[in-house]
């Protein structure tokens, strides 16, 4: 039996595959480079198209009848707010997922894709979020695993050709590494471009990037872009998949907007403007996206947060700030430069070196996260999976994870008022969750996110510090987060912000703190928090 | 229903007026649908899980006494109710201990060789032949030793992060061997007129039930309240889902974690106690041998995930009993008793299938 069906997949694999090379396609993408340099204009045939997709899940239309197509040599760009379907999409492309409704077309042929070998014999490959790579294997064993060059009668690894081969597929991605290197050895954004070095040594003719930028440096993330663009001239069809609309302006002349499962619009050439990604992303106008006024008058409040001469183990560096009652204080510089470091230590997670911090003018002595949440100083993590939530937890028992051990007498459960406060908080924060017995992990990113603000606004907090408060989080949830973030410095809260979003540090900053490796680079206020300032003072310049 | 009622999909009374506005219209009914307030509190669905893996071993248990009861009546007289009951009991409880630690997100594989040794120690002590302690001094000597054993492992596994499953492993290896050497490896036993009270803890009978029964429900009893209406409870099946979230929130991680091992400890040293007491005799080669696999089988049985995070009380409790059952089971039914271990394993790896298949079922 088992036979049986893989000799039928194996058919239906090659006729794909055959389909995939077939006439009215080009040949293979390095002729196409050729052919699009001549013609300088878009294959009209699409490589890949995609019609009436549909899929439910159970309790959930995923997907509606949902068309997509792409030619090589164009990079489409596929965005909308998380849960909007776009990674079903993608998954029913990869042959992860089955379409309940709907066809498939490589080259104009039809196609299915019963599993991912298919899909990726058919000339596709997804680069996930999370890289399909083992971190202890050399580059070149990456890039071959599992199709190792072999030699001899008895298989045995043909070394040379291996190095041969990955030299071939990693020149072609522009990545200059030794192949004998170890690939935990490499920097995020060199991981992701083995991670493409693999999938064009699989002759892929179609590229997904799945939030490909969502773990690189600014820095690392031009690079990619770079080698996006040339993979485009070489004749490769892409679809980037991104939360940052700055990066779809940058690379794609299409875009492609998905909500609620449904397409809600194209958008091509001059139109990619960040308030019509918006505006079709969710369903209506937004005047303004970022609410928060800067506060110009902050110098008035008393200064709850007193960091001096702070030194974690991370860095040589010692680091000191104040920060002012109802103040948004944002926290730049590029990725590895020391932030997290820094507000781990205030929070208590890692040990403080040398240094003293004070809450409200009085010394806390922050040992441990109990000590510092004792103090009101709050941290809503960077990784919200797997600090922020207990994702198996369900939202009442997250919420309460925090404040019940200060309520109910002997160490009691206070269930009256666990479900008080977390009802309270999905009502405020708008938790958009069927009931309060929901698991936290079948709640998107921003509702996920809300359920981490929602534990700590439960109680007493000073000092709210957010690391990366949007990462993953979509546009909607975005906005919500900011508005809140906004009362709550209103109401006096004062705030410590991370972030690696130069929009939102700049948008949402009362005054920008800039670090460069472990030291505070810059302080920016008022008119001089600008993207410029911000950038030069990262790389270890100077502020205009 | 004392909380306000919320009507419009969780757009509830008294939303701060800046958010109002701009939120609303990005809502879209049928995908993400508001709070309801008589949703909220409908009954959690975890328990409801829990309540349903428990309900399907307890009919596996009562299914399993039956068939032998059509072969073999006797094996519901009183008399042998009571022997299984007393050694249902003995694994229950440190099972339970083991169980905790694994709901926690650990393992102890030392509860065997701790209850041997223990047991062996227990004896020594009593005896005319050894240092003739009163059972007064031994009984709280020997439970803090185990106590203290307990939160050595839970100090080194927490502080220095090593890894329960090696330092519990070096525990099984060392007393054993221990109580091998200290006894030449002969079997120590006691003459029930020497210790009589001692004799009483594993063999009494107290109001037609046995002692160790009466000493499991009050552990099971306390650990039922510790696990589900304290918060310390909620915070170790938190900690066994995610640590590092429930150390982010403010969790004393560290010293819950070893809390369960001092448990375990605890319990591993009362059943120690008790089935020396009740067999009169601790060979150290065979005393003990292999029951910290019975333990996590019985745990596992009863619900809890070796990922941490999983597992009840009376889930545990029930699958000790089916594991003692079905030793039982095994003589009744005229088997030799060396396919007791087939049997259970085969019963053991049905049980993971079928939760397995259960779970994906639901979708889980």
């Amino acid at each position: 039996m088992p036979a049986a069906l893989g000799a039928a997949a194996k058919v239906a694999h090659e006729a794909v595959v055959r389909a995939a090379r077939g006439v009215g396609c080009e040949a293979g993408w390095e002729a196409g480079r050729d052919a699009g340099r001549e013609a300088g204009s878009m294959s009209p045939e699409p490589f890949l198209s995609v019609a009436g997709i549909s899929k439910r899940f159970p309790g959930v239309q995923a997907l509606t009848s949902v068309s997509l197509s792409v030619a090589p040599r164009e990079v489409l760009a596929l965005i909308g707010e998380n849960g909007a379907g776009k990674s079903t999409l993608i998954k029913i492309i990869g042959g992860i997922y089955q379409p309940d409704e709907g066809e498939i077309r490589v080259c104009g042929r039809p196609a299915t894709f019963p599993s991912v070998e298919d899909s990726l014999g058919a000339g596709i490959a997804i680069i996930h979020q999370e890289l399909n790579l083992a971190d202890n294997l050399t580059v070149a064993e990456n890039i071959f695993l599992g199709r190792q060059p072999r030699l001899g009668p008895f298989g045995l690894r043909d070394r040379r050709a291996l190095l041969r081969l990955s030299a071939d597929a990693l020149a072609k991605v522009g990545l200059r590494a030794s192949p004998r290197t170890l690939l935990s050895d490499l920097s995020p954004g060199q991981k992701q471009l083995v991670e493409i070095a693999k999938a064009l040594s699989r002759e892929a003719r179609l590229l997904i990037f799945d939030e490909p930028t969502s773990s690189l440096s600014t820095r690392e993330a031009e690079v990619l872009f770079q080698r996006i663009d040339e993979l485009k001239r070489r004749g490769l069809a892409i679809v980037y998949i991104s939360h940052r609309l700055g990066e779809v302006r940058r690379l794609a002349r299409r875009v492609q907007v998905l909500r609620d499962g449904r397409t809600a619009g194209f958008l091509e050439g001059d139109e990619i403007v960040h308030d019509n990604m918006v505006r079709l992303m969710v369903g209506r106008d937004i005047s303004k996206y970022f609410s928060h006024e800067r506060n110009l008058r902050l110098s008035e409040n008393p200064i709850v947060l007193s960091v001096r001469g702070l030194k974690v183990r991370s860095s040589p560096h010692r680091v000191s700030f104040d920060l002012r009652a109802g103040e948004i204080l944002g926290l730049g510089g590029l990725v590895g430069a020391g932030r997290t470091e820094l507000v781990r230590a205030i929070f208590g997670i890692d040990p403080v070196e040398e240094g003293d911090i004070a809450v409200g003018g009085k010394p806390a002595d922050v040992r441990s996260p109990r000590h510092a949440i004792a103090a009101g100083v709050l941290l809503v993590p960077e990784d919200r999976k797997s600090q922020g939530l207990v994702l198996e937890l369900n939202v009442r028992e997250n919420v309460g994870l925090a404040g019940l051990r200060c309520h109910g007498r002997w160490g009691l459960l206070d269930g009256a008022w666990e479900r008080r406060t977390a009802r309270e908080q999905v009502q405020k924060l708008r938790i958009r969750t069927p009931h309060l017995e929901t698991q936290a992990k079948s709640l998107s990113g921003g509702n996920q996110q809300k359920i981490v603000l929602g534990k700590w606004l439960s109680m007493g907090a000073r000092v709210l510090i957010l690391d990366e408060p949007t990462r993953g989080v979509d546009v909607g949830a975005k906005e919500e987060i900011y508005s809140l973030m906004s009362q709550l410095a209103a109401g006096g809260l004062a705030i410590l912000m991370v972030s690696s979003e130069m929009e939102e540090l700049i948008a949402m900053s009362d005054r920008v703190l800039v670090l460069h490796e472990g030291k505070v680079q810059g302080e920016l206020a008022g008119e001089r928090i600008t993207e410029e300032n911000v950038m030069s003072l990262a790389v270890g310049g100077t502020a205009a | 229903m004392s909380e306000p009622p919320v009507s419009d999909g969780g757009r509830g009374p008294g939303p701060p007026p800046g958010l109002e506005p701009r939120l609303q219209p990005a809502l879209q009914p049928g995908l993400q649908p508001g709070l309801h307030a008589d949703e909220a509190v409908r009954a959690p669905r975890r328990i409801s899980e829990v309540g349903l893996q428990v309900i399907g071993i307890t009919v596996l248990l009562a299914v399993l006494v039956f068939i032998t009861w059509l072969r073999n009546p006797n094996i519901l007289g009183a008399y042998n109710l009571q022997t299984l009951s007393r050694d249902i009991a003995i694994l229950s409880l440190f099972a339970l201990g083991q169980g905790i630690v694994i709901i926690a997100g650990g393992i102890d594989l030392s509860v065997g060789s701790i209850i041997c040794f223990i047991g062996l120690n227990a004896i020594l002590f009593q005896t005319p032949d050894g240092f003739s302690w009163p059972l007064a001094a031994v009984l709280p000597l020997a439970l803090a030793f185990t106590v203290g054993v307990g939160v050595a492992h839970g100090f080194l596994t927490c502080r220095l992060g090593l890894q329960p499953f090696m330092v519990t492993l070096c525990s099984l290896l060392v007393f054993r061997s221990v109580a091998r050497g200290i006894t030449g490896d002969y079997t120590v036993a006691f003459r029930k007129e020497d210790l009589p009270a001692f004799h009483w803890l594993g063999n009494g009978i107290v109001l037609g039930v046995p002692v160790p029964v009466w000493t499991l429900a009050i552990a099971a009893a306390a650990l039922l309240f510790f696990m589900h209406f304290t918060v310390h409870g909620r915070y170790l099946y938190a900690i066994g889902y995610n640590l590092e979230a429930a150390r982010f929130s403010g969790v004393r991680v560290h010293s819950l974690r070893v809390f369960t091992f001092a448990l375990s400890g605890l319990l591993a040293g009362v059943s120690g106690l008790l089935e020396a007491s009740n067999i009169q005799s601790v060979s150290p080669s065979t005393a003990g041998m292999a029951y910290e696999l019975h333990g996590i089988t019985a745990a596992v049985l009863g619900g809890c995930a070796l990922r941490g995070g999983q597992g009840s009380i009376v889930g545990i409790i029930v699958g000790a009993a089916i594991l003692k059952v079905l030793q039982r089971m095994i003589v009744f039914l005229g088997l030799e008793t060396h396919w007791t271990d087939a049997v259970i394993g085969v019963v053991l790896l049905c049980a993971v299938i079928a939760d397995a298949l259960v779970k994906r079922r639901r979708g889980i």
